[in-house]
């Protein structure tokens, strides 16, 4: 599904990622963890597209083909999805508009016919209703006067729409208290599959105890400095990040 | 006749000839005097140093003559409803045609042409025309001399009208290009309450200049809603003019949508003389390519617990240029009083500009004043969002710039109305953004 290379990336002028490489295949959920600067966050926005990180080296291969190749809104297309940390509001455009407007732009791009507005309110309630999601907030413009863990709750429901082959949840856990996490964590498990993958960008192993990863991966100063199965979540919530920063990097 | 006012000098000499009672000729002889001397504003005058008036002096203007309705009537169409009265003006002047037919007319509101009334009975003019000043400025000398027709809307004590009032003032294709002045006179009675829309739209071909004043009247505890549709086409530069007297605890709602593409420029000059009367002000511009579009606002506050509340907004793309002019004059008798101002600006291309100056006067300290004004880019992080769920930049620019103008039309609470007025500026949401 997703083949990284040697990945090197700066956000703005400064070299954040410095040569990471990663595989992912389908149905797998990979966790990456990691201080505060390692370059999590950057790679959830370069592979997004974000404008302001430039790739200066490396490669990725989505699907077996160049991901960087594809704008932004292709790589959408193609089923790449960011959940985001900071997710943004859009006062005046109702996330039913938002999200049919995006569904649409997909099925366009994989040949098929618009979905009209009353059929979309269909896919829409039942989607909501699978991650738990008020019906009220699914008519609401997108994001405006949400709290947090309805904003998060929106990303996990904007993704139960549009179906992505490969979600990347950036820090979903933050800002969240325990009963917010559980009922976000617990949309994203139904939504769990054979033909999607999940990358899991998280800074602590909280979220980890509720959507258990397949992988668990640590990246240091911009590159993979250990992977191993769940259970390193674990040994990194008692013997935090500073034991693996001080040693050289570890092959995988 | 030479000089700056030689575009409109056949109005000079046809004034004596249209008749009329003798208090308007002798106010429309003084009009001309005043228009002669003062000439067409330039940018020499403050309030119009950032709003030039384009050239109207290669064109050579007729004062306008009554013509065929047929081009009007597709134009006029979507402002027809079962469920509202409509009064129309072709090239500045009434057709009988296309306005709803007298029958359906509500109770307790009197209509009319103000061509008809001038000669049916001009003394219930005269009022109007008493207190007419030289302080308004040119355009509005012009108004008086040569208007010919316009609404006259009154609505009697305690009458709720529930028909909508729509008054829709057409530019036709024609051979000569028509100046068109039109002045409206509404006034509601104590406790009356009117909803109204008045729209300026023309076809795409019509060459001229429109000048419409509307002036308003409210008594206390009355209320009205307007919606004004400023759509002009290119060729014909669209001066506007509204200015209303609020009496006690009176409400004024007006929300205008200013599309163009012609250059337009939108006065709103609200008194505010009764006690605890509300003005409720919103509008925006749209505007694209070389388009120029400005609303000027001046609240007066002058008596106590009046409140007035402003939202506009502006989009600018191509090189277009946009002006908001918002000025708050607070007296020393208006205490206690309320009064906030916003504006805020996107900017669509690098050429394009918004001019937002906000104006305070405030000679009391019992007062309560907010102003803001911003003005930017269309926002980045707003835009990739919407990227990077699929959506192209093209796309994502058409949601996020109607999404801004949204904020404007969902002031308006009648559905059949906010409809039609989202119907109707679509097309100018349409073909913004593309080139950014």
């Amino acid at each position: 599904m997703l083949r990284i290379t040697d990945l090197h990336a700066n956000a703005g002028d400064k070299p954040i990622l410095k040569g990471l490489s990663l595989n992912v295949n389908g149905g797998e959920v990979h966790a990456i963890m990691g201080p505060n600067g390692s370059g999590k966050s950057t790679l959830a926005h370069v592979l997004a597209g974000r404008p302001g990180y430039t790739v200066t080296g490396g490669e990725v291969l989505y699907k077996s083909s160049p991901l960087f190749d594809l704008a932004p809104e292709v790589r959408a297309r193609e089923g790449v999805f960011l959940a985001y940390q900071y997710p943004v509001e859009l006062p005046g455009v109702s996330n039913l508009y938002f999200l049919r407007s995006a569904l649409n732009a997909i099925r366009r791009h994989r040949g098929e016919d618009d979905m009209d507005a009353i059929d979309f309110l269909a896919v829409a309630k039942e989607k909501a209703k699978l991650v738990e999601m008020d019906e009220a907030l699914v008519k609401r413009n997108v994001n405006e006067g949400f709290s947090g863990g309805e904003k998060k709750r929106n990303e996990i429901f904007q993704m139960a729409v549009l179906d992505p082959s490969l979600a990347i949840l950036d820090e979903t856990d933050s800002g969240l208290d325990i009963d917010a996490l559980r009922d976000v964590a617990a949309g994203v498990n139904k939504l769990r599959s054979e033909d999607r993958a999940m990358i899991i960008v998280t800074h602590y192993q909280r979220l980890l105890e509720y959507i258990v990863p397949d992988f668990v991966h640590v990246l240091i100063d911009g590159k993979i400095a250990l992977s191993g199965g769940k259970e390193l979540a674990l040994e990194l919530e008692s013997k935090g990040y500073e034991w693996l920063e001080k040693e050289p990097a570890q092959a995988r | 006749m030479t000089g700056p006012s030689a575009p409109f000098s056949e109005i000079a000499s046809a004034v004596p000839s249209w008749g009329g009672p003798s208090w308007l000729s002798d106010a429309r002889k003084s009009a001309v005097a005043r228009f002669v001397s003062a000439g067409l504003p330039t940018t020499r005058i403050e309030a119009w140093r950032t709003t030039p008036l384009p050239d109207l002096g290669k064109m050579a203007y007729a004062p306008g003559s009554a013509s065929t309705a047929n081009q009007a009537g597709a134009l006029v169409k979507p402002f027809m409803a079962s469920d509202v009265v409509t009064l129309v003006f072709v090239d500045g002047f009434h057709s009988e045609t296309l306005s709803s037919s007298v029958a359906t007319w509500p109770k307790g509101v009197r209509l009319a042409p103000m061509s008809r009334q001038l000669v049916v009975s001009p003394e219930d003019l005269q009022p109007w025309f008493a207190d007419m000043g030289a302080t308004d400025g040119a355009l509005h000398d012009l108004n008086t001399a040569a208007f010919r027709d316009g609404a006259w809307v009154v609505v009697d004590d305690g009458v709720q009208v529930q028909m909508e009032v729509r008054v829709v003032l057409v530019s036709t294709s024609t051979d000569q290009p028509v100046a068109q002045h039109v002045r409206s006179l509404v006034q509601l009675g104590r406790g009356a309450s009117l909803r109204m829309m008045v729209a300026v739209i023309g076809a795409r071909e019509a060459r001229g200049f429109t000048n419409s004043h509307t002036t308003i009247t409210m008594a206390e505890r009355s209320r009205l809603d307007l919606v004004r549709v400023h759509e002009s086409p290119p060729g014909v530069p669209h001066f506007d003019a509204l200015s209303a007297t609020l009496g006690a605890h009176s409400v004024l709602g007006d929300t205008v949508l200013q599309t163009g593409p012609s250059w337009t420029r939108s006065e709103i000059d609200i008194v505010l003389n009764g006690e605890r009367a509300t003005a409720d002000l919103g509008g925006v511009f749209i505007a694209r390519g070389t388009q120029v579009s400005d609303i000027h606002t001046l609240l007066s506050h002058q008596a106590p617990g009046v409140i007035s509340r402003q939202n506009y907004r502006g989009l600018a793309a191509d090189e277009a240029r946009g002006v908001f002019h918002g000025q708050i004059k607070v007296e020393s008798e208006a205490r206690g009083t309320d009064a906030t101002q916003n504006n805020k600006n996107m900017l669509l291309s690098k050429r394009a500009s918004v001019h937002s100056t906000p104006a305070l006067e405030i000679l009391t300290d019992d007062v309560k004043c907010k102003h803001g004004s911003a003005t930017g880019q269309i926002d980045q992080a707003q835009l990739f969002y919407l990227r990077s769920r699929g959506i192209d930049s093209v796309d994502a620019i058409r949601i996020l710039t109607r999404a801004f103008a949204s904020e404007i039309v969902s002031r308006l609470s009648d559905e059949s109305t906010r409809r039609l007025i989202e119907a109707q500026i679509a097309p100018s949401l349409e073909q913004l953004g593309v080139a950014a």
